[in-house]
């Protein structure tokens, strides 16, 4: 029986004065891909911030432990340097800082805080190169500002980038393919199957079945008003896309 | 008739006279020059607040000061390191005194380097041009008028084009006492002639000091003129900066500023655009961390048709120093198609940091395209928190946005060697 990588335990999270999260449970295992699934509002943007560090979430009850260690009381760098990586709905733009550059400098960092070598910029270089091929990203998009101007595909596609540079243990995908077209989807799938390893665990957020069509789930959560109201295989997608998730939303 | 003379220039100015030994004395023009501006300055004093130009930068600590007169002894520079090793040629000056030993003047035909003090020494009065018979604005251009010790003098022919860009380093050393300096630089670019100026303003001392800088740019038809001016004056330095750019048809000026340094800085650029197409661009870094204080007021002053101005600013403000950016235009009417535009964008650091804004538009033309605009605000969170979550630690993903904001300015250069050297300039400026 192995260790969970991430417990999540009896989660309660604020936001303000409403609480968002109402007593999460959750396990995920090395090598498992979870998928959590719930209409908007149901806390599951919320769950991928907390679990990744940000700022403006009150923890009002449980806990979190990853890899062995208390989650909540680890910096968001730290948690990246540990192996969690979130991929962004909506991915920020920052002008003026080259896509290379900032590759270049998050990988190192996070090879420094665990002790590894720093990769020097020609190794670097071919590394992304390698793995930029694959998702369809040419030298051009690397030259340019980070997400500046990128179509809804690109900045997908350069989240998945990120997570293959940054190898993390657990990768949380926070709506990885809204804005996706099919095409942009494949790529973003393939770059994301790809990746899956047995000492890798994923969580993917999304509220369209459509994705786990291609990244398909070990497990599947159905989160309604900010509790997990049932656990299944990989075919509660399939239920969920006939009957919607009228049947979780408890009376007021 | 004695005008008062002020206790901090007492030692300066004994008796209310020029001291010797300045350029230009033995002619009477110069000499009459220097004491009619000496005259008026002590009448007039330094700028006050009540000036509405000089209301956020007041000057009463430069009056509590006692300035001493500079020493026969020349400063120790050799340990001096060019900003740009890689320069066509050099002037260094140090103290204000033109140093030819630690300079590099072996420059190709075409482009004559030299100093007022020389041409003043072989009788050259074609100079003169550049020294009116009283000085408009500010009041303490009397008193570079009446005291400056020196100044570079680069001409550029008309045709020549620079393949690497000249250097001009202003070094003041560390004195035990507080001391004032003076400098009028004099740059004329000829027709059709490209050339890119790379002047610094360097400073380690810990005394106080008063450093002004009166410079005169003269861009010919169609020629270009990149001037990139650095200042890492000494926190204790007050500097005082005005430049006259005046632009001739299809000539273009563009100025790459980067403030760094000095306590209080006051910066006054004015450019004039007097005939057809001519152009100015300016674009500045002002970094003011603790209570160093930066005011940038800029003129852009169109008088011909389709003339154009670009004004890109960005301030950063930690701590407790203050920014302030009072971006002028003036459209006359004959000035038809004129395109003029300012933009300005403020960060701050710190809740005790402060940044103001106060933009002067007078149109006059009715066939014109003028803009303004400014932002202000703190490192966005959702940046940062972007940047921290890929495992940058948070100084590191603060300097990454901090290099973001402004490397944009210096991207415009297309000297690499010059970017990098103004952005690490810049970022170090940063942290204080």
């Amino acid at each position: 029986m192995t260790t969970p990588l991430i417990e999540i335990r009896d989660l309660h999270v604020k936001v303000g004065d409403r609480e968002i999260l109402k007593g999460i449970t959750l396990v995920l295992k090395s090598g498992e891909v979870h998928a959590i699934m719930g209409p908007n509002g149901s806390g599951k943007s919320t769950l991928s911030y907390v679990l990744a560090g940000r700022e403006g979430y009150e923890i009002t009850g449980g806990s979190i432990t990853f890899a062995g260690r208390d989650l909540l009381t680890m910096d968001v760098e730290e948690r990246a340097a540990a192996g969690l990586f979130l991929g962004f709905q909506y991915p920020v733009e920052i002008p003026g800082v080259s896509t290379m550059n900032f590759l270049k400098t998050c990988v190192n960092a996070v090879r420094k805080a665990r002790g590894e070598s720093e990769h020097d910029a020609v190794t670097f270089l071919r590394l992304v190169r390698e793995k930029a091929k694959a998702l369809s990203i040419d030298d051009d998009m690397l030259k340019r500002s980070l997400n500046t101007g990128f179509s809804g595909g690109e900045k997908k596609r350069a989240e998945i980038l990120q997570m293959a540079l940054l190898e993390p243990r657990l990768a949380v995908l926070d709506e990885t393919d809204s804005g996706l077209d099919i095409d942009a989807l494949k790529i973003v799938s393939g770059g994301v199957n790809a990746l899956r390893a047995p000492s890798r665990a994923m969580l993917l957020i999304t509220h369209y079945q459509r994705l786990l069509d291609y990244i398909v789930p070990d497990i599947i959560h159905v989160m309604v008003a900010g509790r997990i109201e049932e656990t299944g295989g990989k075919d509660l997608a399939a239920k969920l896309e006939a009957d919607g998730y009228k049947a979780y939303i408890r009376a007021a | 008739m004695t005008a008062q003379i002020p206790s901090y220039l007492q030692k300066i100015v004994p008796g209310a006279k020029v001291p010797a030994g300045l350029p230009g004395m033995q002619w009477p023009w110069m000499d009459t020059l220097r004491e009619k501006a000496l005259t008026r300055f002590l009448e007039k004093g330094l700028p006050r607040p009540t000036q509405e130009e000089w209301r956020y930068t007041p000057l009463f600590h430069v009056e509590k000061t006692a300035y001493e007169p500079k020493g026969m002894e020349e400063a120790n520079a050799h340990h001096l390191v060019p900003l740009v090793p890689h320069a066509l040629a050099r002037m260094v000056f140090v103290d204000g005194r033109f140093r030819p030993e630690l300079s590099e003047l072996k420059a190709p035909t075409g482009l004559t380097l030299s100093t007022l003090r020389q041409r003043m020494l072989q009788d050259d009065a074609s100079i003169r041009y550049a020294f009116p018979e009283r000085e408009e604005g500010d009041s303490w251009h009397e008193l570079n008028l009446a005291l400056f010790e020196d100044g570079p003098l680069l001409e550029v022919a008309a045709e020549f084009s620079a393949a690497a860009p000249i250097e001009i380093i202003h070094f003041f050393s560390d004195t035990p006492s507080p001391r004032t300096f003076h400098s009028r630089p004099l740059i004329d670019v000829g027709e059709n002639a490209r050339v890119t100026f790379v002047e610094s303003f360097i400073g380690t001392g810990q005394a106080p000091a008063l450093i002004s800088s009166l410079a005169h740019i003269l861009v010919h038809k169609n020629a270009q003129c990149d001037h990139v001016l650095i200042n890492q004056l000494g926190r204790q330095t007050t500097f005082l900066l005005h430049e006259q750019v005046a632009v001739q048809q299809d000539g273009h000026y563009a100025g790459t500023l980067l403030h760094a340094g000095s306590g209080i800085t006051r910066h006054t650029f004015t450019a004039s655009m007097e005939d057809t197409r001519a152009r100015t661009t300016l674009r500045a870094v002002n970094i003011a961390h603790t209570s160093r204080h930066i005011d940038l007021v800029t003129d852009m002053r169109h008088s011909a048709p389709h003339t154009q101005s670009q004004q890109d600013i960005r301030a950063l403000a930690a701590a407790d120093g203050v920014c302030i950016f009072q971006g002028g235009i003036l459209v006359e009417r004959a000035a038809q198609k004129t395109d003029a535009r300012q933009d300005h964008r403020g960060l701050l650091l710190s809740e005790r940091a402060e940044i103001n804004t106060k933009p002067a538009l007078e149109i006059y033309a009715d066939d014109v395209k003028c803009g303004h605009g400014t932002t202000c605000g703190a490192l966005d969170d959702n940046h940062l928190f972007y940047l921290r979550s890929r495992g940058l630690p948070r100084k590191d993903a603060e300097t990454m946005l901090l290099t973001a904001f402004m490397a944009e300015l210096f991207d415009a250069l297309a000297d690499e060697d010059l970017r990098s050297l103004l952005l690490e300039s810049a970022v170090e400026a940063c942290h204080g």
